[in-house]
């Protein structure tokens, strides 16, 4: 008997099955994120956001957030984005699930005075405050970065940004330093081909959730009603009655406004009613990966570290041992994690605490991973596309004005809102909860008003392009927790603990 | 009494420090099974140690014993991941690569985010003579873990088989660079095939015959200077 592998490919794997044993266990857990993105911020996608703009009915607005939890005060480099990550924004527009227009977002950061302890100095020592991203008034912004934007589409890659420069908003570090943020914020606004709008930069944070008790098993705050809603708290979408945990913190934002005459497949706009009018979206982060066999083309040269279309899928429905294949793959191979899609774990824990559910398989979840009503209310069944997390928006329904928007959109009748697209106001915590419960299937047997109590984001979001709030402070912001103040509706203003 | 005593001490430190790799292996897990004979876990991993000191030895004798192993780790768990991860490397030690493809695809099935998965998946693949598969799964296990040995190894074997040595020396530098220092067998094991890349890349008529050794553990190795023009290679490097 020949003891030995004949090749050293066998060889390899018995040189390696020693160096696979001593490798951590790649099966830990991390509710967070897929486990690889969590260890990679930067890259990591807190949000993802599409809507038809209320501001300009006209064209739709995408939105990428990266880079979790941005302690404001946290100098002196801040957050810029990550030169070595390629940012992208898809769109698919014929329902095959794979992107038509992608917009790519590339960063490249200057370090204007060398000698300088930090990124930004105003007001201080000869230098004049922060008042303009460049020339007069941004000699204090030593670390500063600008960005390209490149539209690929089947006919080909373009540069949308060629004409000018793109300077992405930094966080907004002090008063002393930059005494008019919102004025400053607003340089970073730039008009680019064809009307279309973009924005990068520092914000606030508008995601709103009571993480503490979330993933604490679902141990919710008792004094805000949660996880079943009074109706007194479900109804008020402009109160908080749990701390938020995403008061206080920043995220790095890349926002786009865009002529749905840009993003429809035939370059029409079309009604409600027309398959044409619904589109799917997702944003993703690459990095360079090593090719097996050498660089051969440039999207082979990039691999995928993450990935959102719906909020919370990868969170909440994918299991453990394949969230990093699935935040790697393409959209259009979800088929292999349908299962979860269909038999999710959440509802079974729901049903341990007494929410009635509807048994699997959960057919009325595929609408958030197909094309068909009532999101594409003109799609048959042939124009269903394969199982795919794609943010599905349909183009044709008309925005819902920001003071009129319901926190859980679709299933609160506004039509404008997640699941039809997303809105930084959109209660996904919520909504998604709901939905698993099943109230899909049937409002009155499975539409338990679970939620967390957290009804809205802790900043002000803007009513115009680019629809998030000015970063917090660093100087002067506080975070929000448990028995500390936030939900002006609770007594003394003080979120429960409890 | 008391010389005596330094003596056995120093002796019985002399034989620790003296154990491979594997050797250790074997020692730590059959402890923990004889303290917890109930956990499949540690049969699992005693099966893996058995299967590591076959390689160091070329005895098949540890071979049928980590088989023996695993078999208590399924009465106990049947079907368990892990037992079934060391259930395909030694499917692919027998050179029964079809049933080390179909436990390996059964693997990732369950756990797609399990990067030794799919290094079962290219060796299986390979010689199976599925190339396109292979690279599928050594991408993935790239993309996966960015510069993780194992697929920068299989990566480093597939670029050889398309004739692109310089390219495979990279990923095994690579590798090199990254293994800790205390493996010293999978470094030893890392830098002989870098010798055979080298050797290959020179002499590419030889390359046949010394790809035959590359088989053979290191310690049997003809590690001396050749007269076909690889004379600048340097045993001492080891």
């Amino acid at each position: 008997m020949n003891l030995f592998p004949r090749s050293r490919s066998a060889a390899a794997a018995l040189a390696l099955a020693a160096v696979t044993a001593v490798l951590p266990n790649a099966q830990a857990a991390s509710h967070r994120e897929a486990p690889i993105t969590a260890l990679d911020h930067k890259a990591d996608i807190t949000d993802w956001f599409a809507f038809v703009s209320p501001e300009r009915p006209d064209r739709v607005v995408m939105i990428l957030n990266v880079d979790p939890f941005l302690e404001p005060s946290n100098g002196p480099n801040y957050f810029p984005f990550d030169p070595n990550v390629l940012y992208e924004m898809e769109v698919d527009n014929n329902h095959d699930g794979k992107p038509d227009i992608t917009l790519q977002f590339r960063f490249k950061t200057e370090i204007r005075n060398p000698g300088l302890y930090t990124g930004f100095v105003g007001g201080l020592a000869g230098i004049p405050p922060i008042t303009a991203l460049d020339g007069t008034g941004s000699e204090g912004l030593s670390l500063r970065q600008s960005y390209s934007v490149t539209m690929v589409t089947k006919s080909g890659s373009r540069v949308l940004s060629d004409d000018q420069t793109l300077f992405a908003v930094p966080s907004n570090v002090g008063p002393r330093t930059m005494p008019n943020y919102n004025l400053l914020r607003a340089k970073g606004t730039y008009t680019l081909y064809n009307g279309m709008r973009v924005f990068a930069g520092t914000v606030a944070d508008p995601f709103f959730i009571d993480l503490g008790g979330v993933f604490d098993s679902l141990n919710m705050r008792k004094a805000a009603t949660a996880p079943v809603l009074s109706a007194a708290v479900d109804g008020d979408d402009h109160n908080n009655y749990g701390p938020n945990a995403l008061a206080g913190f920043n995220v790095n934002t890349i926002a786009v406004e865009m002529p749905i005459t840009m993003l429809t497949a035939d370059g029409q706009m079309h009604g409600a009613g027309d398959k044409l009018a619904v589109i799917g979206t997702y944003g993703s982060t690459s990095r360079r990966r090593v090719n097996v066999l050498g660089e051969r083309s440039e999207h082979q040269s990039w691999a995928q570290v993450q990935r959102m279309g719906n909020p919370l899928i990868n969170e909440a429905i994918i299991g453990t041992g394949s969230k990093d294949r699935f935040s790697m793959d393409d959209p259009w191979k979800d088929a292999q994690f349908a299962n979860f899609v269909l038999d999710p774990l959440v509802p079974r824990v729901l049903s341990t605490l007494g929410v009635p559910v509807p048994a699997a398989p959960r057919t009325d979840l595929l609408p958030l991973v197909q094309y068909m009503a009532p999101i594409c209310l003109g799609c048959t069944q042939a124009d269903a596309g394969p199982v795919a997390d794609l943010l599905r928006l349909n183009m044709g329904i008309a925005p819902t004005e920001p003071q009129n928007q319901k926190r859980l959109g679709f299933i609160a009748g506004d039509a404008a809102g997640y699941p039809n697209g997303r809105r930084p106001v959109d209660d996904v915590f919520d909504i998604s909860l709901r939905a698993l419960a099943g109230i899909l299937v049937d409002a009155k047997t499975y539409g338990t008003p679970l939620g967390d109590g957290v009804n809205m984001p802790s900043s002000t979001l803007d009513t115009a392009f680019p629809f998030l709030a000015p970063a917090y402070s660093g100087r002067d912001s506080v975070h929000q927790g448990p028995g500390q103040p936030g939900c002006a509706n609770q007594p003394d203003g003080i979120c429960p603990a409890n | 009494m008391k010389l005596r005593f330094l003596f056995a001490f120093m002796l019985a430190g002399a034989q620790l420090f003296a154990l491979t790799p594997a050797e250790k292996a074997i020692q730590q897990a059959t402890e923990k099974v004889s303290r917890q004979p109930e956990n499949p876990e540690y049969y699992n991993q005693l099966a893996m140690a058995f299967a590591r000191r076959a390689r160091e030895t070329s005895d098949v004798a540890f071979y049928t014993k980590a088989e023996e192993t695993l078999r208590h780790s399924f009465q106990l768990a049947p079907d368990n991941f892990e037992g079934l991860k060391t259930q395909a490397w030694l499917e692919l030690g027998r050179h029964e690569f079809a049933k080390a493809r179909a436990t390996a695809q059964k693997l990732n099935k369950i756990a797609p985010d399990d990067v030794s998965v799919y290094g079962y998946l290219v060796d299986a693949n390979v010689e199976l003579g599925n190339y396109d598969d292979a690279l599928h799964a050594a991408q993935w296990m790239l993309d996966l873990r960015p510069g993780n040995t194992a697929g920068l190894v299989r990566a480093a074997y597939l670029r050889e088989l398309h004739g692109n040595l310089d390219g495979a020396l990279e990923l095994m530098q690579m590798a090199y660079d990254s293994e800790p220092l205390s493996e010293t067998e999978d470094r030893a094991w890392l830098l002989t095939q870098m010798a055979h890349l080298r050797v290959g890349r020179r002499t590419s008529a030889e390359s046949g015959r010394i790809r035959s050794l590359g088989s053979e553990r290191v310690s049997q190795l003809p590690l001396r200077p050749r007269d076909n023009g690889a004379d600048s290679y340097r045993p001492e490097s080891l």
